[in-house]
């Protein structure tokens, strides 16, 4: 498939009943009422997410998985995106199940991803260190043969729902080099502390280890190839949800135009206005293209898939952030108010930009392929 | 659509073949071109009979892509065949249809667009050009300006007004004016870039049959809102819907229609005239600026590397959009005001090209000619920048377009869109004449 051909029937049919789920299982009143407790998502709609097989996104069949692919995938992180669904979907399905998968080490698969993917288990993926990079990761994990198991040690943060998983894949350095690890988040060794996130609708948390038990996932040493496969992923499902949000606050900002009058006209009559909301379109569909482009290239495992990323993880960030500030905008001081969706975005928008890399991040790596680009043609 | 061309396979066999038993290096462009027209791949969009196949856009990007492959030219993309071509085969007469559109794709005939006036750019609709019937004929006086390619047009797509008694929209005409009749005047203007690529036309007393009203007399709006479309669209698009290579066309160029098809194939790529497409231009200068970059050591620098990025992102984001609105076109709908999308990201591109390239340059940017970078492309592209957030629609008005059309907001107030013409100009001219304060002697507006 191809960015000309677009999506196929199925996969526009998952987006039309996704939506409508959500549209009746977390209208605006829902997800204010479940951030505000425990574990911060809605777990019977996380179990339906189950049951429909969105748990199990990616993933073979198997392994528990309902297949599908990146375009799936895709889908279902706008319309997450759209309505800021808190869910332990990106942690469990995005992160910790395709690095599982991405580790190559069958009888693990076997064991971890059937319990993921039917909802029964939650999990994550800890990466960074503070301030730190995701897909350079934290460079403080250290893990120590112990028996069949190994002792691992050091301290990871912005984990996402790293206080409601029960297992924990992280990444720490053996005599091997850099390795894929799984632990069960009840040891005495793993300590996690929830992060005050500006994001309400996304919780993170810091986890120590501190001789924490793991096992061995993938081989000893080979760590760096699930890292790179991970944050790919992640970046993209990142800008898909970006672009969803942003295009959500373009309708709200727009809807609202429409129906606010003032000196006697409806205000997206002002050009001041009207002109705001049509570059808001122009970033919105670029935003949409540079996803799609980006989400093709990865599921026909193209060579440009990485650097297509890049581009568009920086791109749908930025996209989503302005739309988040317009939206407020235009909507003035209604737009301020706590009662109005908009902070909601405006707060997910900041954190899906840091989250996995910023945008400055990312064009330079877009930059370094290009340049390779460049030399290579020279060489040959 | 033919029953034989469903896939793009079907249609880049059909490309092979048409190659194998019509192609020659030796025939002259001239007859290269009738080929083409007569077997329908001039323009694969268009109708059987008229150069085309009628096929939808995405069959279309095949048969382009596999001659591009072959490297061979086609028609002359200019505006005879971007704009005149489309609004002539949407209201035109079946005469009118017969008589230009082969000779658009035989590059016999060049045209201009005459619509933008002194006092009516942004407010196309308020144009004062006048047009009086007398018998078989109007006689048209009036002045045109902004007029891309006047000097060397054969045919100027001409709006004017035939009645001044309706409102400003209802009163215009849509003619075909031969640009040699007597009366017309062609007054080149010289560029801010230096060049003179375009000019203003005075139309003293000129008479043309009433056989060139293109659609319905009082019916000129919406003949041009087609030709506007379509304008944004070659403006803005990334489009892979064309011949890579094209031979000069119109009557001054009668010459370049002779040469043989091979001469004109391997011949230095002549510089594209800047007009003809933003979005092709700038995108063929991202590889220089990368490649300057590389040269000149800059391309570490953390601000050189966000802005190349951010423009390289840019223009891939336009030709991706492109593709999207052309597959969604596959029902050979015509450009409706999406294209106002591409048309606003030309601008971007163009000024994220002149940040790119200062970011690049740094001092040397102050130089132009073959003392400046890339042997004076970068002054030339920089003096070229405010120009495509202008020509074509301003980029406030393609807002206009977007914010009304597409995300279907109020329209802009206009006090002048319900009364009739003629009285517009007594009310503005009323508010003129007004005695007008000589400093700011805290008089707003008026």
């Amino acid at each position: 498939m191809t960015l000309e051909e677009g999506f196929s029937d199925q996969q526009e049919d998952l987006r039309v009943s996704f939506r409508r789920l959500l549209v009746e299982k977390a209208p605006s009143e829902t997800v204010r009422r479940v951030i505000q407790q425990d574990p911060g998502y809605d777990h019977a709609l996380w179990m339906q997410f189950a049951e429909l097989g969105v748990a199990g996104l990616g993933i073979p069949e198997q392994f528990g998985g309902s297949g599908g692919g990146v375009p799936e995938l895709i889908v279902i992180a706008e319309e997450m995106g759209r309505v800021l669904v808190p869910s332990p979907w990106f942690s469990t399905n995005v992160l910790a199940a395709h690095a599982v998968l991405a580790a190559e080490d069958s009888a693990a698969a076997s064991e971890l991803l059937p319990d993921l993917c039917n909802g029964r288990i939650t999990a994550t993926v800890a990466l960074a260190e503070q301030g730190g990079e995701w897909r350079h990761p934290s460079s403080s994990m250290r893990a120590t043969p112990a028996g069949d198991r190994y002792r691992i040690s050091g301290v990871t943060t912005y984990v996402s729902d790293g206080c409601a998983s029960d297992l924990v894949v992280c990444v720490a350095d053996t005599a091997a080099g850099r390795s894929l690890f799984v632990v069960p988040v009840d040891d005495v060794g793993v300590l996690r502390r929830p992060l005050s996130s500006l994001d309400l609708t996304r919780r993170m948390a810091e986890v120590t280890f501190d001789e924490a038990p793991g096992r061995l996932v993938g081989s000893d040493g080979a760590a760096d190839q699930v890292v790179n496969r991970v944050t790919a992923l992640a970046a993209l499902v990142l800008a898909g949800e970006a672009t969803g949000g942003a295009a959500r606050c373009l309708d709200t900002a727009v809807d609202y135009a429409k129906m606010r009058v003032q000196f006697g006209r409806s205000i997206g009559s002002f050009q001041a206005i009207k002109h705001l909301c049509a570059e808001g379109l122009v970033d919105v569909e670029s935003a949409r293209s540079a996803l799609y482009r980006a989400m093709w290239a990865l599921h026909e495992r193209e060579t440009s898939a990485g650097m297509l990323i890049h581009l568009a993880k920086a791109l749908c960030c930025d996209t989503y952030m302005s739309a988040a500030i317009d939206n407020i905008q235009v909507h003035g001081g209604v737009g301020f108010t706590w009662e109005h969706d908009a902070h909601l975005h405006y707060r997910r928008a900041q954190v899906t930009r840091l989250l996995f890399d910023d945008p400055t991040s990312h064009r330079d790596r877009l930059m370094t392929h290009l340049l390779d680009e460049i030399n290579g043609n020279r060489i040959a | 659509m033919r029953d034989d061309l469903v896939t793009h396979d079907d249609v880049r066999r059909a490309v092979r073949r048409f190659l194998a038993e019509a192609f020659d290096s030796k025939l002259t462009v001239r007859n290269w071109l009738e080929r083409l027209f007569d077997a329908g791949w001039a323009c694969p969009t268009w109708p059987v009979g008229f150069g085309g196949l009628d096929l939808g856009p995405d069959l279309a990007g095949a048969a382009y892509e596999e001659f591009g492959r072959a490297g061979l030219p086609g028609p002359p993309s200019g505006l005879a065949r971007l704009l005149a071509g489309p609004t002539l085969l949407a209201h035109g007469s079946e005469g009118q249809k017969r008589h230009h559109v082969p000779r658009i794709m035989l590059a016999e005939e060049t045209w201009c667009q005459l619509f933008s006036e002194p006092e009516a750019g942004s407010d196309l609709a308020g144009l004062q050009t006048t047009a009086r019937r007398d018998g078989d004929s109007y006689v048209v006086t009036g002045q045109k300006v902004w007029t891309s390619g006047a000097l060397d047009a054969d045919v100027g797509m001409l709006l004017v007004r035939t009645n001044s008694d309706v409102r400003k929209h209802r009163g215009l005409t849509y003619l075909v004016l031969d640009m040699s009749s007597s009366g017309v005047e062609v007054r080149p203007l010289r560029q801010m870039t230096g060049d003179e690529l375009f000019a203003e036309v005075f139309l003293n007393e000129v008479v043309i049959p009433v056989s060139n009203v293109v659609g319905a007399v009082g019916d000129g709006w919406s003949v041009a809102m087609t030709t506007l479309a379509n304008e944004r669209l070659a403006l803005g698009a990334h489009s892979s819907l064309r011949f890579r290579i094209s031979p000069l066309a119109g009557s001054r160029n009668t010459p370049e229609q002779q040469i043989t098809v091979g001469e004109l194939m391997t011949r230095p790529v002549a510089a594209e005239p800047e007009s003809a497409s933003g979005g092709a231009m700038v995108g063929r200068g991202i590889d220089a600026l990368l490649g300057l970059a590389v040269k000149s050591g800059r391309s570490s620098d953390p601000h050189v590397r966000q802005a190349l990025a951010r423009l390289y992102t840019l223009d891939r984001a336009n030709a991706w959009n492109t593709l999207r609105a052309e597959s969604a076109a596959r029902a050979g709908r015509a450009p409706g005001p999406e294209a106002s999308l591409g048309k606003l990201m030309a601008s971007r591109i163009a000024r994220a090209w002149r940040e790119a390239a200062t970011a690049i340059a740094g001092a040397d940017a102050m130089l132009a000619g073959s003392d400046g970078p890339l042997d004076g492309l970068l002054a030339r592209q920089f003096l070229f920048a405010p120009a495509p957030s202008i020509y074509g629609g301003t980029d406030q008005i393609q807002r206009n377009v977007v914010g009304e059309r597409v995300l279907g907001l109020a329209k802009e107030a206009d006090p002048s869109r319900d009364i009739p013409f003629r009285q517009i100009r007594a009310a503005a001219g009323g508010q003129k004449a007004r005695p007008r304060p000589s400093s700011n002697s805290g008089e707003f507006g008026s």
